[in-house]
C-alpha cells in the first residue's frame, strides 16, 4: 500500500474528484466571464456536459452566473454574494470569489440551492408572527374579560351589597343588637374585600378616574403589599389607547417586585418618548438573571405581547437592581 | 306653618340602591322628592326641568356620569347643589367632584341618616366631607402641588449630582461600580423624567426643580 505524504499527493485532483461529488455548482471563470472549468452540479445548472464547459462564454448559456458580478469580483478582489432565481422557481445563493492566479484574475463561483431553507425561514417568520398576534390577542381578551368581571361585580354585586348594609344599618336595632351588629360588620367586611377584587381586576372602572390615578393607585397598592418605597413619574399627557396595557403591565412588574425585591426602592415612570409611550420600573432589588426568563411565565407573555404590538422590551438586571422598560408605539 | 321642604332629585343607575335612597327621601320631613332618574342625561333632563335645591348623584352611570352632570349644572348655573355618592372613591375622583363645585361626596357604604342629612345640609348651602373623603382631598392637594418636581430615585440622585460635577459616563460607571451600559440607561430615564435632552439641560432643570442646589 502506497502512503501519499501531503507533498506526493495530487490535491488539486482529489478537490476537482470530490467537487464531482457535491450538489454545489462550482466553477471558475477567466475575467472575460469565460468558463475555466464546472463541476458537474454547475455543468447540469447550465444544462451542458461537464467536458463541454470549458471555454465557453458566459453569454452563450443560460446562467445563474451574471459576467457584470464576475467584471466586478475581477475589478474588487473581494468576494461578495448575490441571491439569484432560475426560471423553476428555486432560489440560489451565488457567491463570487476572486482568486489571482498570477496571470490575470479568475473568479470562482459556488453556487448554493437554498430553497428549502427560504422557505423555512419564512415559515419560522409567519410562526413567530403568528404567535406574537396570538399571544396579543388573548392578553387582549383577558384584560377585557377582566374589565367585563370587575364591571358586573362593580355595577350590580356591589350596589346590592351596599343596599343591604344600608338596610340593615336602618333598622331600629342595628345600634344596640349584637347579632344585627354582626351581620353589619360581616357585610361591610365582604364589601371591603369586593372593592379590593374589582380594584386588582380593572382599576379604571369608573370613567371619571384618570389612568394617572389609577396608576398611582396601583403602584400604593403593590408598594404595600411587598413593602416597598415607590416613586411614581408620569407624564401629564399619557393618551394613548394603552391604558389597560400600561395597567396590566403595572400590575406584572410591580407583582414581581412585591414578590422578589421586598424593602427595594422602586421607581415607575410612564411618558410618551420619541414615538412610543414608554412604562418602566427599576428596582435597586437583588437582580435576577436575565437568560431565565423563560421561567417568568408573567415577563415572558408581557414581553411577547410588547412585541406583538410591535413595540420593544429591554430587561437589564445585576446585583444593583434591575429594570424593565417597555416601549409601545403610539398609534 | 311647617317649614319648607328641600326638594331633591335622585339619580343612580342600580334600581334597588336607588330605591333605598328614595324611600329614604320620602321619610324626612325636611327633604321632599321630586324626582329621580337611572342615566346622566334623564337626570340632567330632570333637574333642568325641576331646578330642585339638591341633586344627589351616583357617580358612574350611563350616558353621562355623576361628574359631568355637575359640569353641566356648574356651567348652566342651575340653582342646584350637587351631593356625589360613589360606590368606588378614587382620590382624584373626589378632588375632581369638589373642585368642580359638589356641595358634598360621600361613600355609598354611608348610612342612609348621613346621606339624608348630608343632602338637607347641601340645601342650606353647606360642604360636608366625611374624614375619609377630607384625607383623600388633602392627598390630592398635596400631590398635585408636588407634581410639578420629578422624583427621582436615589440611584439616579447619585447619577445627576455626578453630571453637576462634570463626570463622563464612563468616570460615573467606575465611581459607582456599575457597567457602563446601566449608568447610560441612567442617564437616559433621568433625562426622560426631566424632559431633557441632553446633561446641560439636565443639570439646569435639576437646579431649577430644587434637585441640585
Amino acid at each position: 500500500m502506497t502512503v501519499q505524504t501531503p507533498e506526493t499527493a495530487d490535491i488539486g485532483g482529489l478537490l476537482e474528484r470530490l467537487s464531482r461529488e457535491t450538489d454545489i455548482g462550482v466553477a471558475l471563470l477567466d475575467a472575460g466571464a469565460r468558463f475555466l472549468y464546472a463541476n458537474d452540479a454547475m455543468a447540469a445548472l447550465h444544462g451542458v456536459a461537464p467536458d463541454e464547459v470549458a471555454g465557453r462564454a458566459l453569454e452563450d448559456v443560460p446562467s445563474l452566473i451574471t459576467s457584470d458580478a464576475v467584471a466586478r469580483a475581477a475589478r474588487e478582489g473581494a468576494p461578495f454574494h448575490v441571491a439569484a432565481s432560475t426560471g423553476d422557481g428555486r432560489a440560489w445563493d451565488v457567491r463570487y470569489v476572486p482568486m489571482d492566479d498570477g496571470s490575470g484574475r479568475t473568479v470562482g463561483v459556488i453556487a448554493r440551492d437554498i430553497t428549502e431553507r427560504e422557505a423555512a425561514a419564512e415559515a419560522l417568520e409567519r410562526l413567530a408572527l403568528q404567535r406574537r398576534q396570538l399571544v396579543k390577542a388573548s392578553l387582549e381578551a383577558a384584560e377585557r374579560e377582566r374589565g367585563r368581571v370587575a364591571d358586573d361585580l362593580h355595577d350590580d354585586v356591589l350596589q346590592r351589597l351596599l343596599f343591604a348594609h344600608q338596610e340593615c344599618a336602618s333598622l331600629p336595632d342595628a345600634r344596640t343588637d349584637p347579632a344585627l351588629r354582626r351581620a353589619i360588620d360581616a357585610i361591610e367586611d365582604v364589601t371591603h374585600r369586593l372593592r379590593a377584587v374589582v380594584d386588582d381586576l380593572h382599576p379604571v372602572t369608573l370613567a371619571s378616574t384618570s389612568i394617572h390615578s389609577a396608576i398611582h393607585a396601583l403602584a400604593h397598592d403593590y408598594a404595600a403589599r411587598g413593602p416597598f418605597s415607590v416613586q411614581v413619574q408620569l407624564h401629564d399627557d399619557l393618551r394613548s389607547g394603552h391604558d389597560l396595557f400600561v395597567l396590566s403591565a403595572l400590575r406584572e412588574l410591580l407583582g414581581n417586585v412585591a414578590k422578589h425585591a421586598p424593602g427595594a426602592e422602586v421607581g415607575v415612570l410612564v411618558a410618551p418618548v420619541g414615538g412610543d409611550l414608554v412604562i418602566e420600573v427599576a428596582d435597586d432589588g437583588p437582580g435576577f438573571d436575565a437568560a431565565t426568563i423563560d421561567g417568568h411565565v408573567g415577563l415572558a407573555g408581557l414581553f411577547a405581547r410588547v412585541e406583538g404590538s410591535g413595540g420593544r422590551a429591554e430587561l437589564q438586571s445585576s446585583a444593583d437592581g434591575t429594570r424593565i422598560r417597555l416601549a409601545l408605539p403610539l398609534d | 306653618m311647617p317649614p319648607a321642604r328641600a326638594t331633591v332629585v335622585v339619580a343612580d343607575d342600580h334600581p334597588v340602591y336607588r330605591e333605598g335612597l328614595t324611600r329614604a327621601i320620602g321619610h324626612r320631613a325636611d327633604l321632599e322628592l321630586v324626582g329621580e332618574a337611572a342615566d346622566g342625561h334623564a337626570a340632567l333632563e330632570t333637574i333642568r326641568e325641576l331646578r330642585p335645591a339638591v341633586a344627589l348623584l351616583d357617580v358612574k352611570m350611563p350616558g353621562l356620569d355623576g361628574l359631568q352632570v355637575l359640569q353641566a349644572i356648574t356651567r348652566d348655573e342651575l340653582p342646584t347643589a350637587v351631593v356625589l355618592v360613589s360606590a368606588h372613591a378614587a382620590e382624584d375622583l373626589v378632588y375632581q367632584c369638589i373642585a368642580g363645585g359638589a356641595s358634598a361626596f360621600l361613600g355609598k357604604q354611608a348610612d342612609r341618616d348621613e346621606i339624608c342629612d348630608t343632602v338637607a345640609a347641601a340645601a342650606r348651602g353647606e360642604v360636608r366631607l366625611p374624614p375619609e373623603v377630607q384625607g383623600q382631598l388633602v392627598r390630592q392637594i398635596q400631590l398635585r402641588a408636588a407634581s410639578d418636581t420629578p422624583r427621582l430615585t436615589s440611584r439616579e440622585r447619585e447619577v445627576l449630582g455626578m453630571i453637576a460635577e462634570g463626570l463622563s459616563a464612563p468616570d460615573i460607571a467606575e465611581r459607582l461600580t456599575l457597567s457602563p451600559a446601566t449608568v447610560k440607561s441612567h442617564l437616559q430615564t433621568l433625562y426622560d423624567k426631566l424632559g431633557v435632552n441632553d446633561r446641560a439641560a439636565a443639570v439646569a432643570t435639576a437646579m431649577r426643580t430644587g434637585l441640585l442646589e
